[in-house]
């Protein structure tokens, strides 16, 4: 994985566009993952960083910009969601694919609380460190490294348990 | 046993390398575009919006924003066509100075030593507005950065003097997202201005004063393909310092990325101490528990909950029915040092409201007011801590955007959301206690 850290401080226009570009897919996959619906997550995205795009002179550097940016993606996903979820009043959402993943493995983080598998997806595909994913997720930077744990030893146990 | 935890994510979202990032499509949501096509300068026009013109009136009716954009497009257009034909006249007839001169004085005019420093000067795009008249004057954001190539980085940020951050940090190299930042007018214009790849493309006036327009481009690496652009940079004459610089790509100016340079020069090396910010901690901020208040009945409720008489626009304002009241209960910080506060807020709204989790009530979309209140300045309410100092009572500042307002009044922090800045206006200027007899 490309270690790809950022301590930009000042959320230029410029700023905010590079790290929009340099990780769409990373912040669309971390989206889908939340909302379970590819359009959804794009919007999500979107929604994120033109609320970021408002907000830049409010940023204060209490993060980092990039911490900052995946925390809008965050919570646009899940309010994407929450919308959604409204809305199509719990209508099944089928993820369409040309190449669908393996049920197995797809269910294997499926089946983990949000909580577990957001951790995963800021540990692994943001690349945050525990610092950052506790920002992201308003959490201490201890609960980060239990939830990783538990997430690991549940997929673990997971993967065992498969015949 | 080991497992592979990223190919078990990957397999539970898909890689969807069709779907490109659409960069526009963001400014356009966050509102940008719209605004650009007000405040945007051409190379040789002049630039609307002067000091002073921001003190309009948000009383005034006139005025729907479609309506005021439409106005603005067309005085834009015909200032435009008037400054072009000004700068061909000028450019066509000035006796000046040759541009490989133009590039070595404009070099010499900001000097050679090391550490670049360069005062900018946005317009937030934010106003305050005065509630007893509606007059509104803008607010500014300062941004200095002392610059030295592969080693230091110092950012300074205040808003209308007051300090929103202080960060130095060593550069060890520069990543994708500083790239074009530093690329720009903080180190690329100084070497495009050495090598000679700087061009003069034009000369005009901009802000009433006589400027000498120069340009060099770079290009930036994304994983989806490269992104070449231009930076713009306006010369004050007779001097050739930097102005005014923005970014243009394929011909076409890229909205936001107009700056104004209050100042720029070169220093000595050993002229400033760098030295390193040590990390500031985040803010953290949630919400727990809420509690559904019966207007007017509960009044007296709301009013110990909050410690002061809450304030209000009756039952209906601007035919917007009061939908709910409710009671949040908030925290800020970490476990240790938490801090809990207490908030008020009222829904006016076209619709029903919704619950949206932990049985808060959404009060969003559109034909939809919102009025937050709470004694402190509290952040779950979207307020803009650095800039409260600045916010006197009487006084509203709207953000960006024109959908917010924040105004400090009967003791009181109140947010409140609208669809535009005059609808925020008239109902800052109609807040009222509540009766609680």
């Amino acid at each position: 994985m490309t270690s790809c850290p950022n301590d930009v401080t000042v959320a230029t226009l410029t700023a905010i566009e590079g790290s929009y570009r340099s990780r769409y897919h990373q912040f669309l996959r971390v989206a889908e993952a939340l909302c379970q619906d590819a359009e959804l997550a794009r919007d999500a995205v979107q929604e994120a960083f033109a609320s970021a795009i408002r907000s830049r002179f409010s940023f204060r550097g209490e993060s980092r910009l990039d911490t900052w940016l995946w925390a809008a993606v965050v919570n646009s996903a899940r309010s994407q969601r929450e919308a959604s979820r409204i809305d199509r009043d719990a209508e099944t959402v089928v993820v369409a694919s040309a190449d669908p993943p393996s049920p197995t493995d797809h269910a294997l983080i499926a089946s983990l609380p949000e909580r577990q598998k957001l951790v995963l997806f800021l540990r692994y595909y943001a690349d945050l460190d525990y610092r950052s994913i506790a920002t992201v997720l308003e959490i201490s930077p201890g609960t980060v490294g239990a939830t990783l744990n538990q997430a690991h030893a549940a997929l673990r146990r997971s993967v065992q348990e498969v015949p | 046993m080991e497992i592979d935890t990223r190919a078990l994510l990957d397999a539970y979202t898909q890689l969807r390398p069709e779907v490109a990032p659409d960069w526009d499509d963001a400014l356009r949501r966050a509102g940008l575009r719209r605004v650009e096509l007000v405040k945007a300068p051409s190379p040789s026009g002049t630039l609307r919006n002067e000091p002073g013109s921001g003190q309009r009136s948000l009383r005034a009716p006139a005025a729907t924003p479609r309506r005021r954009l439409r106005a603005g497009q067309v005085t834009l257009v015909a200032a435009g066509a008037a400054a072009v034909a000004l700068a061909i006249a000028m450019f066509a007839s000035s006796p000046s100075l040759s541009d490989a001169a133009v590039l070595t004085q404009a070099l010499s005019s900001i000097g050679r030593e090391p550490v670049v420093h360069v005062v900018f000067r946005d317009d937030t795009h934010e106003v305050f507005v005065d509630l007893k008249t509606g007059r509104t004057r803008p607010l500014y954001f300062i941004h200095e950065q002392w610059y030295e190539r592969g080693r230091w980085l110092r950012d300074l940020s205040t808003i209308n003097g007051q300090t929103v951050e202080s960060i130095t940090r060593r550069l060890r190299h520069a990543r994708n997202e500083e790239t074009a930042t530093l690329a720009g007018i903080l180190d690329g214009y100084r070497t495009a201005l050495a090598n000679g790849s700087a061009k003069v493309v034009g000369r005009g006036v901009l802000r009433g004063r006589s400027v000498t327009w120069i340009a060099f481009s770079g290009v930036q690496r994304f994983p989806h393909g490269d992104l070449h652009w231009e930076q713009h940079v306006a010369l004050a004459n007779p001097t050739l310092r930097p102005l005014y610089v923005r970014q243009t790509r394929g011909g076409r100016d890229v909205a936001g990325t107009g700056q104004w340079i209050t100042r720029i020069e070169t220093l000595p090396r050993r002229s400033l101490t760098f030295a390193q910010s040590p990390p500031v901690g985040a803010q953290v901020i949630g919400a727990f528990g809420v509690r559904q208040f019966a207007l007017p009945a509960d009044a007296k409720q709301m009013t110990r909950a909050l410690g002061a008489p809450i304030l209000w626009l009756g039952h209906t304002f601007s035919g917007l029915p009061l939908r709910f009241a409710q009671q949040q209960r908030l925290f800020s910080g970490r476990a240790a040092s938490r801090r809990h506060f207490t908030g008020i807020e009222l829904c006016y709204s076209a619709r029903p409201p919704r619950i949206v989790g932990n049985g808060l009530l959404d009060c969003t979309g559109e034909h939809t007011l919102v009025i937050q209140e709470a004694r402190e300045p509290l952040a779950w309410y979207r307020w803009p801590s650095p800039r409260f100092a600045d916010l006197r009572p009487g006084t509203m500042l709207i953000g960006w955007g024109g959908t917010n307002g924040f105004a400090f009044t009967k003791g009181l922090h109140v947010h409140l959301g609208a669809a535009g800045p005059a609808e925020l206006t008239r109902a800052a200027m109609a807040l009222s206690p509540i009766s609680t007899k």
